[in-house]
């Protein structure tokens, strides 16, 4: 929900918006990046700091920070003769999320775990139950913005999101999907994405596309699931993630 | 220690909120809510957390708000965070041992149950 852009703001919508704590509204609360307001760009007026200047109509369409998932994330190398690398939050050695609730294509989802194999994604969360054979997941953008606003990568997923029955198999190695457990998945998570780059596949119907626990890739030629900016090292910091 | 008993008080205040329903791009009018959690028999604050009704994650801001207030408490009654976390609202001993599946899994992390065997190779 966002606020109205135009009008009349009270103290109590703008408290009532972001949710608080304190019966006393004071509005150096609400400062851009605290602990209710995330640095996206809906609230680029909102001063970042608890001591500047901040006045109502500087909340004209701002959000909370209920749609948004964060995290402050990490890398961790694997090492060795083919490391492999990891960046984000909930994956292997990475740091957890910090706010696992997230709004996708106006469905709600916990988020526990969100990051990159060598710049392969990764997402895994609950319920599977939102998950529908419908083109929920087809072509949504996931836009992480760091610590100032800025956007640090766009993420994509491909064309056969959500689609489609899970296969036995995938590029040759059998048992592969659902993966909802496993040393990737934190514990708790009903549904998995991941690009298929994770297997290094390169057999034709399976290359960039997507997987989501009970459901296949489709053909080619499809959307591919992609970072339209930034990439897997992008996700190595603060990051708050919205998803359309 | 368990700090399950206690009320939570709904009140609706009589201020009404402007707010945009994404839905139908609308500005609309809600009521603001207050809700209070009192323990009903531990030393601990009144807590309260403001909120609009039918906001989109009215249900998610409450818990957060519920488990930030939990730990308040436990910090009230004097246990230290850094030993101590609030799980299933009640307070528990990190890392203590309290089921034979803990040492299970400590004694053979890589059990059947946690990683499914896979067949070897024939050379």
């Amino acid at each position: 929900m966002v606020l109205p852009s135009s009008g009349s703001l009270s103290y109590n919508t703008i408290r009532a918006e972001f949710g608080s704590p304190s019966s006393n509204v004071y509005l150096s609360l609400y400062y851009r990046g605290g602990p209710y307001t995330y640095a996206i760009p809906a609230n680029a007026n909102i001063t970042t700091s608890s001591t500047g200047t901040i006045a109502v109509n500087d909340f004209y369409g701002a959000d909370n920070k209920g749609p948004y998932a964060s995290f402050s994330g990490g890398n961790n190398n694997s090492g060795g003769k083919n490391p492999v690398n990891y960046y984000g939050a909930g994956g292997p050695n990475l740091p957890g999320m910090s706010d696992t609730s997230i709004i996708i294509g106006g469905t709600s989802y916990t988020l526990n775990a969100f990051f990159t194999v060598n710049g392969a994604m990764c997402m895994a969360g609950t319920p599977a139950s939102n998950i529908t054979s419908a083109p929920q997941w087809s072509q949504r953008n996931f836009y992480c913005y760091n610590s100032s606003g800025g956007l640090a990568a766009q993420f994509r997923t491909g064309w056969a999101a959500g689609r489609g029955n899970q296969p036995s198999s995938l590029s040759g190695i059998s048992g592969q999907q659902p993966k909802t457990t496993g040393n990737q998945i934190p514990p708790g998570s009903s549904w998995v994405y991941e690009t298929t780059t994770l297997y290094g596949t390169t057999v034709a119907n399976f290359a960039g596309d997507f997987y989501l626990s009970g459901a296949s890739g489709q053909p080619v030629p499809a959307a591919y699931p992609q970072f339209i900016s930034g990439g897997g090292s992008s996700l190595g910091q603060f990051i708050v993630v919205k998803a359309n | 220690m368990d700090l399950s008993e206690f009320t939570k008080k709904i009140e609706v205040l009589p201020e009404k909120v402007r707010y945009v329903d994404e839905d139908t791009g609308e500005d609309k009018e809600g009521n603001e809510i207050c809700i209070t959690w009192k323990h009903n028999y531990l030393p601990v604050s009144e807590l309260k957390y403001y909120v609009r009704e039918n906001h989109d994650n009215f249900e998610s801001k409450i818990n957060a708000r519920e488990q930030e207030i939990l730990e308040i408490w436990m910090k009230e009654l004097k246990y230290n965070s850094k030993y101590f976390i609030v799980e299933d609202k009640k307070i528990k001993e990190l890392g203590k041992i309290e089921d034979d599946n803990q040492i299970q899994n400590w004694l053979h992390p890589n059990s059947q149950t946690v990683v499914p065997i896979t067949e070897a190779e024939e050379i």
